[in-house]
C-alpha cells in the first residue's frame, strides 16, 4: 500500500474584521442585532456559523447573509456547554481569503432583561474592529475599556488588545444581591420551613462531631457523594426549586448546592450566608455573570468559606487562581477572596527509588489546590484505570517511571486530606542508573518539596542512583 | 482477525468490575404490515459510575418513518421514604449533530432523566419503535448483543415474523439455535459475565442477529437506491474530472478539501438520501454520503471504475445487515479480488482514509450484489523519519528537527498543522515532539521543520540524551498506557516505524558514549567523530492494534535512559 504525501504549510486562520453591534431597549426588552464581517481562512470556520440560547427566556434568529445560504441551510439543535439549543446556519462554498458578511438577532425576555438595561462584550483580541450602537430612550450607564464614542450613544473599538464594554442600569450591590440569588434568599427568608428531609440530612452531618468544621466538612462531603451538579447558563443558572424537589432529584445548580448547604448550616444553628463570586469586578453593580456561588459561615474563630459545587475540592477550600470577588447577601458591598497560591497550598513527593530491583515507591501528602488537583486527577476511578491516569499524567512530567499500582485515601471524603501511594518499576534496572529527577507537573502552585530516597533534589536535573 | 490475536488481546486485559447488573434485557421484533421492535430493560447500577451511566438515557429516532413510545420508565427506589420515580422525559435533536455541523433534526432523541437515581436502584425502561417503512430499501435486520460491559442475569431475543416470508438468522455459540414455535424464534441468555471494552470486544460479544436478506442482497438492493445514474451531467463531471484528477486519489483528495463536511435532511429518506453529485459540487457542502455520490460519479466519468460502501465506523457490523446497519458511506475501487476504499469526507489522511478506519468491515454496494470486506489492519507504510543538526549546551541541546512522515503520524501532524489555531499550533507541535519551547516552525515538501531547545539534563558525571522518548509523542504515550496494565484500548495513537539521527556539535566538551544497544524492535547507538556527536535510534511500534506481547520489549527499552547517557569524565 502507497503513502501519500503531504504538504505542511501553515494553515491560514478565519478573522473576523468587523463586528457591529446594535443595541436595541424597548419596552423592557433587549434585543441585539451581530452583523459580523470575517475572512474565510484554510479552516473554513465561516462555512458554518451558530449562535447558542435558552429558549425559555431568549429568541434568536438568523437575518441573513452576503453569501448564499442554501434551503437546508438553517437548522435548530441541541446546544453545548449548558445552553439547550443552538441556531446553527450553513453558508457552505466561501473559499479561502473571501470576505463574508451575516447577522443573527437576539432577543432577551427574561426577568433580568425586565429589571433593567443590562449588556456587555469583551473581546480579547476578538475582531479587528467592532461598533456597539445603543437604542434606548432610558438612561444608562456605562463603562468602556479600549472603546471611545465617536457619537451618542456609538461606541467604536480598533485593534485593542483588550477591550470591554458595559451598559447597565442605575443599581447597587445589594439590589444586585438580591437580583441574582433573589430565589435562593426567598427559599431562605426567616418564614420558611425546612422539609423533613433536610433536617435528616443534618443529623447525618452532626454525626462528624460537635465542631463547626467537622459538621460543615460532612455536609459538604454529603452533598457532593450524592448530588449530580449541573451547569445551565445565563439566567437559568439562578433560577431555584423548593429544597424538597433537590432533594428528591438528586441534581442541582451550583446556586442550588450552595443553597441546600446554607440551610443545612442553618438549619443546624450556624450562621450562614450565601454569596456569588466572580473573577473580574463589574465596573458598577451588574447582576450577569456571577457564576460560582459560596456560603460564608461566620464562627468565633472568623469566617470560614465553602464552594458546594465544587465537587472534589477540601471541604473548606475555595479555588481561585485569581482574587475572587464576592457578593455577600445582604451586603452593599464587594468582599475579596486573596488568590490562593500562599501555603495552604502544599505538596510533598517523597520518591524511593530502587535501580537494584528496579522499582520505585512514591508517597503524596497534599493540601489545597494540590490536594484538589490530585482528587480530581483520580477520583472515582477503578484501580487499572487510576493506574493509566497516573502513567499518563507521569509521562506529561517526562518522568519515565512506570507506575503498575496504587492506593489513596477516600478521596470522596472531603474532611480528610487526599493522600498517594504509587509503586512501579523502572524501564531498564542496570546499576548505576542515570534519570531525570522525578518530579510531578501540576497545574495548582504553592509550596512544593521534593525528595528522592530521603534527599531533597531541587536544583537538580539528572540523577545518579545506585 | 485470527482467533489467536484476539486470546492474546483477552490474556492481556483483565476483567474489570460491571457498572451495573442487567436484571433483564429482552427485544421483541414484530415483523407484520409493520415492524414493531419492543425493547424491555430493567438495570441496577452497582457503583457511582453505573448511576452516572443510567441517570440520562438517549433513545435516538428519526421521524418521518419511525415512531417511538415510551412505555414505562421509571426508577424503582431500594431505599423508602424517596419520592418522584418517574422519569422526566425531553425530545430534542439528537445531541451529536451541532458537534458533528449537521442540519438534519429529524434525526432525534427521547432523553430520559432517572431522578436522584442511587446505587442499588431499579431502573426500568421499555419502549416500543414501529417502523413503518425501513429507509432506502425493505431489508430488515436486529443485531441483538447484550451490553457486555455490565453483568446480564437474562436476555432474551424474541423474532415474530407474521409474512412468513423467511429469515436469515446468525448467532454465535453462546445463544445456540433459537426455539422455534410456528412463526416465532426466540433465544434466551444469561447469566453473563462482563467483558471488557477493548477494540475487538465485539467479535467477542455473545449476539443473535435476524435479516430479511444476506448481505450480497442488500449490497443489491441498496446500489438500486442509492447508486443513480446521472446521465444529464456527465458532461459537466467529466470536465470536472479532467480538471481535478486525474486518478481517484487527487479526486478524493480535492472533494476532501473543498467540500465542506455539512449536511441536511433532504429527499425521500432524511439522514440516507444523498445528494446529486453536481449539487454536492455547487453548494461545496455535504457529508459522507453526498461526496461519496459524487466521487464515484467522477471516478466513472473519467473512465474509472468504482462503487459505493457503507461501513459501520464502531465496527460491529455482525454477518447478517439491512438498511440500517451502518452510519458512513465511502467508495470502493476494485483491486485484485477485494476493494480498497477511499473515503472523500476525511481530510489529511494518507491511505484514502483515515487510519482509525482499519479492521472496519464495509459493504461494497454493487450490481450483482458483494459480501462485506475488510480494510487490512497491518501492512500500511506507517514512518516518522527524524533528523536532529544542533549544538548540545548546559542542560539541553538546541536546533532543528526536520520530520518527515507517512501513513498514521503523518495523518496526527496534518491535523495539527491545518486544524489548530496559530497560537496553539507551537504548543500543540512541542508536545508532539518533547521540545521545551519551539522558536520555529516551517514546512517544505513533505518536511516539517522545527527549531527550539530540549532538555538534556546532566550532572553527577553524566548527561542524558533526548531520544525517540522524547522527540515522538505517539509512542511514548503508548510506552506509557502499556507497560503498567496493558489498558483494555489497546490502540496506538499512531503507528510507525520511529527514526532518528541526531547531529550534536559536542563544543570540545570531553565524553563518553554508552555501549549500543539492540532489542527485538529497537537499536540505539552513539559514536563521536571529531567534535561531532552522533546518535542513531530506531524503534518499531506497528500496527495500530499490536499484540501486546511483542511490543512491550521494545517500548520498555526505548523508554530506558542508558543507551542515551553520555559519561563526561
Amino acid at each position: 500500500m502507497t503513502a501519500g504525501i503531504f504538504l505542511f504549510v501553515a494553515a491560514t486562520l478565519s478573522r473576523t474584521v468587523f463586528l457591529d453591534i446594535g443595541l436595541f431597549r424597548e419596552q423592557g426588552l433587549t434585543r441585539a442585532v451581530f452583523t459580523v464581517t470575517g475572512l474565510q481562512g484554510d479552516d473554513m470556520r465561516f462555512s458554518r456559523v451558530s449562535q447558542d440560547y435558552d429558549p425559555e427566556y431568549m429568541s434568536v434568529s438568523f437575518l441573513g447573509a452576503s453569501s448564499a445560504v442554501p434551503a437546508w441551510g438553517v437548522d435548530t439543535l441541541t446546544g453545548s456547554g449548558g445552553w439547550p439549543r443552538t441556531l446553527m446556519v450553513a453558508m457552505p462554498g466561501i473559499a479561502p481569503g473571501t470576505e463574508v458578511t451575516w447577522s443573527f438577532s437576539a432577543e432577551e425576555f427574561g426577568s433580568n432583561a425586565g429589571k433593567g438595561f443590562w449588556w456587555n462584550w469583551r473581546g480579547t483580541p476578538g475582531p479587528d474592529s467592532v461598533r456597539v450602537s445603543v437604542h434606548a430612550s432610558q438612561e444608562y450607564l456605562v463603562h468602556l475599556r479600549g472603546f471611545t464614542e465617536t457619537a451618542p450613544g456609538v461606541f467604536v473599538s480598533n485593534s485593542e488588545d483588550i477591550r470591554a464594554i458595559w451598559f447597565g442600569s442605575p443599581s447597587n450591590w445589594r439590589e444586585t444581591g438580591e437580583m441574582v440569588m433573589g430565589e435562593a434568599l426567598a427559599v431562605l427568608s426567616p418564614g420558611a420551613s425546612f422539609p423533613p428531609d433536610l433536617t435528616e440530612a443534618v443529623i447525618q452531618a452532626g454525626a462528624a462531631g460537635a465542631s463547626a468544621e467537622l459538621f460543615l466538612g460532612r455536609a459538604r462531603t454529603l452533598i457532593s457523594d450524592n448530588f449530580r451538579v449541573i451547569s445551565p447558563r445565563g439566567e437559568a443558572a439562578l433560577r431555584v426549586r423548593p429544597l424538597q424537589s433537590i432533594l428528591d432529584t438528586r441534581y442541582a445548580t451550583p446556586l442550588e448546592t450552595a443553597l441546600l448547604f446554607c440551610a443545612m448550616a442553618r438549619r443546624a444553628g450556624h450562621q450562614a450566608r450565601l454569596a456569588a463570586a466572580r473573577s473580574d469586578l463589574p465596573p458598577f453593580p451588574y447582576p450577569i455573570g456571577w457564576n460560582r456561588f459560596l456560603v460564608r459561615v461566620d464562627t468565633p474563630d472568623g469566617a470560614l468559606w465553602f464552594e458546594p459545587s465544587a465537587p472534589l475540592s477540601p471541604a473548606g477550600y475555595v479555588e481561585s487562581s485569581d482574587t475572587l470577588f464576592v457578593l455577600v447577601e445582604g451586603m452593599d458591598q464587594i468582599l475579596r477572596i486573596d488568590p490562593n497560591r500562599g501555603t495552604g497550598n502544599l505538596c510533598r513527593e517523597n520518591w524511593t527509588l530502587n535501580p537494584e530491583a528496579g522499582t520505585f515507591r512514591l508517597v503524596l501528602d497534599c493540601r489545597g489546590g494540590f490536594d484538589r488537583e490530585l482528587r480530581e486527577r483520580l477520583g472515582g476511578m477503578p484501580s487499572q484505570d487510576a493506574v493509566l491516569a497516573l502513567s499518563e499524567w507521569f509521562r506529561g512530567s517526562g518522568i519515565h517511571l512506570f507506575p503498575t499500582s496504587c492506593a489513596t485515601s477516600d478521596l470522596f471524603d472531603l474532611a480528610t486530606p487526599a493522600t498517594l501511594e504509587v509503586n512501579g518499576v523502572f524501564a531498564v534496572s542496570p546499576s548505576p542508573v542515570y534519570e531525570r529527577v522525578p518530579e510531578l507537573s501540576w497545574q495548582s502552585r504553592g509550596e512544593r518539596v521534593v525528595e528522592v530516597n530521603g534527599s531533597p533534589v531541587q536544583g537538580k536535573d539528572l540523577l545518579r542512583i545506585e | 482477525m485470527p482467533q489467536a490475536v484476539l486470546t492474546l488481546f483477552l490474556l492481556a486485559t483483565v476483567p474489570g468490575l460491571p457498572d451495573a447488573v442487567y436484571v433483564r434485557n429482552s427485544v421483541t421484533v414484530l415483523i407484520d404490515s409493520v415492524y414493531t421492535e419492543t425493547t424491555e430493560l430493567v438495570v441496577v447500577p452497582l457503583n457511582g459510575r453505573g448511576v452516572a451511566r443510567f441517570t440520562t438515557l438517549s433513545v435516538p429516532f428519526r421521524t418521518g418513518w419511525e415512531t417511538v413510545e415510551l412505555l414505562e420508565a421509571r426508577t424503582g427506589l431500594w431505599r423508602s421514604g424517596r419520592r418522584g420515580s418517574d422519569a422526566v422525559v425531553t425530545e430534542r435533536p439528537h445531541h451529536a449533530l451541532a458537534g458533528q455541523s449537521r442540519l438534519e433534526s429529524s434525526m432525534r432523541e427521547l432523553v430520559l432523566t432517572m431522578p436522584g437515581l442511587e446505587t442499588g436502584d431499579t431502573v426500568v425502561v421499555r419502549t416500543r419503535r414501529t417502523i413503518r417503512n425501513l429507509p432506502l430499501a425493505d431489508c430488515y435486520s436486529y443485531n441483538y448483543s447484550p451490553w457486555c460491559r455490565d453483568s446480564v442475569i437474562a436476555g432474551e431475543f424474541t423474532v415474530i415474523d407474521m409474512r412468513g416470508s423467511g429469515l436469515y438468522a446468525e448467532y454465535s455459540p453462546e445463544f445456540g439455535p433459537p426455539d422455534t414455535s410456528g412463526s416465532t424464534m426466540r433465544w434466551r441468555i444469561g447469566p453473563l459475565s462482563p467483558i471488557d471494552p477493548h477494540p475487538l470486544s465485539f467479535l467477542d460479544r455473545p449476539y443473535a442477529a435476524v435479516a430479511s436478506h444476506d448481505a450480497r442482497s442488500v449490497s443489491r438492493e441498496l446500489h438500486a437506491e442509492l447508486d443513480i445514474p446521472y446521465g444529464t451531467d456527465s458532461v459537466m463531471l467529466s470536465e470536472m474530472a479532467a480538471v481535478i484528477g486525474p486518478t481517484p486519489d487527487e479526486m478524493r483528495d480535492w472533494i476532501a478539501r473543498n467540500v465542506e463536511y455539512t449536511g441536511a435532511d433532504l429527499g425521500d429518506w432524511p439522514g440516507f438520501t444523498p445528494k446529486p453529485p453536481l449539487e454536492t459540487l455547487e453548494e461545496r457542502a455535504g457529508v459522507c454520503r453526498d461526496t461519496a455520490v459524487l466521487l464515484v460519479n467522477l471516478i466513472r466519468a473519467a473512465g474509472g471504475e468504482a462503487w459505493l460502501a457503507m461501513l459501520d465506523t464502531t465496527g460491529g457490523l455482525p454477518g447478517l445487515v439491512g438498511s440500517r446497519s451502518f452510519d458512513h458511506m465511502v467508495v470502493a475501487i476494485p483491486q485484485g479480488e477485494g476493494f480498497r476504499v477511499l473515503d472523500p469526507s476525511a481530510r489529511g489522511v494518507a491511505d484514502g482514509h483515515s487510519y482509525g478506519l482499519r479492521g472496519t468491515r464495509f459493504l461494497p454496494l454493487t450490481p450483482w450484489g458483494s459480501s462485506l470486506q475488510t480494510i487490512p489492519v497491518e501492512g500500511w507504510e506507517d514512518t516518522l523519519k527524524l533528523v536532529f543538526t544542533g549544538t548540545l549546551g548546559d542542560g539541553s541541546i538546541s536546533g532543528t528537527l526536520h520530520a518527515t512522515a507517512s501513513g498514521a503520524p503523518a495523518e496526527l501532524l496534518f491535523t495539527i498543522m491545518e486544524r489548530s489555531h496559530e497560537s496553539y499550533r507551537n504548543t500543540l507541535l512541542s508536545r508532539f515532539f518533547g521540545a521545551e519551547s519551539l522558536s520555529a516552525v516551517s514546512g517544505t515538501g513533505d518536511t516539517l521543520a522545527v527549531t527550539g531547545e530540549w532538555s538534556a539534563p546532566g550532572g553527577e558525571g553524566a548527561i542524558l540524551l533526548p531520544g525517540l522518548r522524547d522527540f515522538c509523542l505517539p509512542g511514548t504515550r503508548a510506552a506509557h498506557l502499556l507497560i503498567p496494565a496493558c489498558p483494555d484500548g489497546i490502540e496506538l495513537d499512531a503507528p510507525a516505524f520511529e527514526s532518528l539521527v541526531m547531529v550534536l556539535a559536542r563544543n570540545g566538551r570531553e565524553l563518553v558514549p554508552p555501549l549500543p544497544v539492540t532489542a527485538e524492535g529497537y537499536s540505539c547507538s552513539i559514536t563521536l567523530h571529531g567534535d561531532t556527536l552522533f546518535l542513531r535510534e530506531t524503534a518499531r511500534i506497528l500496527p495500530l492494534r499490536p499484540e501486546p506481547e511483542r511490543i512491550l520489549p521494545t517500548l520498555l527499552i526505548r523508554s530506558g535512559s542508558s543507551a542515551r547517557t553520555v559519561l563526561t569524565p
